[in-house]
């Protein structure tokens, strides 16, 4: 009773609450602007949360993270542009029902099975982590390392056709992560007697430039394109809740995928989404439909994605890896206020916990109701020119990477990392591999080097009952991964 | 790793990917220390070597990989060359960005932030005066949204120092 008491007390703050409605309504918004997307608008906003209280502050990115795919929903069904890169599947069968005069209906739908999907993966986050949390005790220093590694395997190989590239900026980024003065010997690493280097690099100002001012210079040196936005004919919202009734088999199982992939590191909404829209496909009765404007494709996309962001809370909060780059940003904040993710944070911090899960639902329904009252104006929103966003980025990046040092040397890292990010989209390359390399590895190297008391033979890591397990999901992930290739080769030859 | 449709531009960065990791490698002895007595897992050099052959050896295969599947044509030749230059157009862009952050210690987070909004976005393009007004409004609800009411650490503008004193802290605390 006394912590039921104790989290409501953290959880009806004005202050929290006002940090719930910026960061969901802004998370909308952000999402629904092409070109924007939630780890640019949540790596800006990153060193600002620092001074916040911690419930606050990732309450607030938290809402952006969760809400931004319910806003990239409506350009990806109104104008073929998917608002974030997970919405792109929602434009094969959302842009075919605007083109036969269904827009509306499409919206709604997009809207209430993303609700579904939010909603879902909340109360899975709250079971499967105290779940977890419970075996989380058990976790020692060879568990972890095999889970920051588990996390690394996956994240390479669910690049399929890139992996190559993707084990190389894996390691780049762990390779970053060592740079500057060594906490064992505290003798200098890679520093080429530069003083500046002394501190390595800061995860925030490698965030900032790869993802935010990468994207600035993306935009500004792109081309402006001219939206003409259909209108939304009147109609009554209870018409998008009639049609996921109708298909709430599809819904359900859309949403149970995007809490597993969201579980999973490295895989994500991309995965989640594919999966449950070729099971939906699979089990409609008019699979023809799908891609020409199926409700289920639609409800199978935003469904899965949005189960994503909550379910990828699990391992972070239960274990304290983080499984993509957004979670990975959550993680600073956590650490920068002294709340260690893990087995811990249950016992210590378990009404934080509560106020967490209470605000992830809260932030669900603030969203589906501003989405179904203000979706007209927030057509406006998407048709900024988007070289004027590119500047207002790069503007908004200096505040994100100024304020960390007050360091010009900072704003000089993150413009050259900046560069390296506009590289790496030019040549569609991934950009994530190298956040979790930074994150995963400094993890690895500690719990490598923590585990070493009880370690005689390379056996002695994987002799543990959870070690074992997930090295053995290691060699499978591995096995599966090679068998696919083969059989593309064989097919291909 | 079939032969796939080649991105002009990978092979140069696949090349210039390996030659940092040729660099890294070769600096391990003058970069990282070995001292002795100390067990091989404690040792400082261990773990940047680990990542430096994790790069080598998956960078290598990548490299490969790409020279498979360019075709040395004049046409590519031009193609890859082009790219080379396209990933320099961003320097332009970084040289007003480092230009705005030296100047905000000296004129102010707000001053220099209309400049940096409004000649920026007159360069992106942008010359209506419809679009400078929206740029000087943008600029001045960043500044107002993060050093006004978020109160974030930035350094407060030499230029404040001139002002009358009630003016001088009024603008150091909030532009």
């Amino acid at each position: 009773m006394d912590l039921i008491l104790s989290s409501l007390d953290i959880f009806l703050r004005w202050d929290v609450w006002a940090a719930i409605l910026v960061g969901s309504i802004g998370g909308v918004i952000i999402g629904a602007i092409p070109g924007v997307g939630p780890p640019v608008a949540i790596a800006i906003l990153l060193p600002a949360t620092y001074s916040m209280d911690p419930l606050i502050g990732i309450t607030m990115l938290l809402g952006i993270y969760g809400s931004a795919m319910y806003g990239g929903a409506i350009p990806a069904i109104l104008i073929n542009t998917p608002g974030t890169a997970v919405n792109a599947l929602t434009t094969y069968d959302g842009y075919s029902m605007t083109k036969n005069n269904k827009a509306r209906r499409a919206i709604k739908l997009a809207y209430w099975a993303s609700f579904t999907g939010g909603i879902f993966s909340v109360i899975a986050l709250i079971f499967m982590t105290s779940l977890i949390a419970k075996v989380a005790p058990l976790f020692g220093s060879r568990d972890i390392l095999m889970a920051a590694l588990l996390g690394l395997v996956l994240v390479v190989i669910s690049h399929r056709n890139k992996t190559l590239i993707a084990g190389m900026l894996v390691f780049f980024g762990m390779f970053i992560s060592t740079i500057g003065m060594e906490s064992v010997k505290y003798s200098m690493r890679f520093t080429f007697d530069q003083k500046w280097l002394l501190s390595g690099f800061d995860l925030i100002t490698v965030l900032l430039g790869l993802f935010a001012v990468s994207q600035a210079f993306v935009l500004i040196l792109g081309s402006d394109k001219r939206v003409s936005m259909p209108s939304l004919k009147k109609g009554k919202n209870r018409e998008g809740i009639f049609d996921l009734i109708k298909y709430k088999t599809v819904a359900l199982i859309s949403a149970g995928m995007g809490v597993i992939m969201g579980i999973i590191p490295g895989v994500g909404e991309f995965l989640a989404q594919f999966f449950s829209y070729n099971i939906a496909r699979g089990i409609s009765d008019k699979p023809e439909r799908f891609g020409k404007g199926a409700p289920e494709g639609i409800i199978a996309a935003e469904a899965a994605n949005n189960a994503v962001p909550a379910a990828a809370m699990i391992p972070l909060l239960a274990l304290g890896i983080p499984g993509e780059a957004l979670t990975a940003m959550m993680l600073s904040v956590f650490y920068v206020h002294n709340i260690i993710p893990g087995p811990d944070l249950f016992v210590e911090n378990l009404d934080f916990v509560y106020g967490l899960y209470a605000s992830l639902i809260v932030i669900n329904i603030i969203v589906i109701v501003f989405l179904l009252v203000a979706t007209k104006h927030l057509l406006k929103i998407i048709q900024i020119p988007q070289r004027f966003l590119g500047v207002t980025i790069l503007g908004l990046s200096f505040v994100g990477v100024y304020t960390l040092r007050n360091s010009i040397i900072d704003c000089i890292m993150c413009v050259v990392f900046g560069v390296f990010g506009y590289a790496l989209k030019r040549l569609n390359l991934p950009i994530v591999p190298i956040v979790l390399g930074m994150i995963l590895g400094t993890i690895m190297e500690q719990r490598f080097r923590a585990s070493q008391a009880k370690i005689d033979t390379l056996f002695d890591y994987i002799n543990r009952p959870i070690s074992g397990t997930i090295f053995v999901i290691i060699v499978i992930s591995l096995l599966i991964h090679f068998w696919v290739i083969w059989s593309q080769y064989r097919k291909e030859n | 790793m079939g032969k796939e449709e080649y991105q002009a531009g990978s092979l140069a960065f696949a090349v210039l990917m390996l030659l940092i990791v040729l660099v890294l490698l070769v600096s391990i002895p003058f970069e990282t220390k070995w001292f002795d007595g100390v067990p091989l897992v404690k040792q400082p050099r261990l773990w940047p070597t680990f990542c430096i052959v994790g790069m080598a050896l998956f960078g290598a295969p990548y490299c490969i990989q790409i020279w498979r599947n360019y075709k040395f044509q004049l046409g590519q030749l031009q193609g890859e060359l082009n790219e080379l230059s396209s990933w320099l157009k961003p320097l332009e862009f970084v040289f007003y960005f480092i230009l705005y952050v030296l100047l905000v210690p000296w004129i102010g987070y707000l001053l220099s932030t209309l400049l940096f909004f409004s000649l920026l976005t007159i360069r992106a393009g942008y010359r209506t005066l419809f679009m400078f007004w929206v740029s000087l409004a943008t600029g001045f609800g960043i500044v107002v949204l993060f050093k006004s009411l978020l109160k974030v650490r930035i350094t407060s503008g030499a230029i404040y120092d001139y002002l009358p004193d009630g003016w001088a802290t009024f603008f150091m605390i909030y532009f």
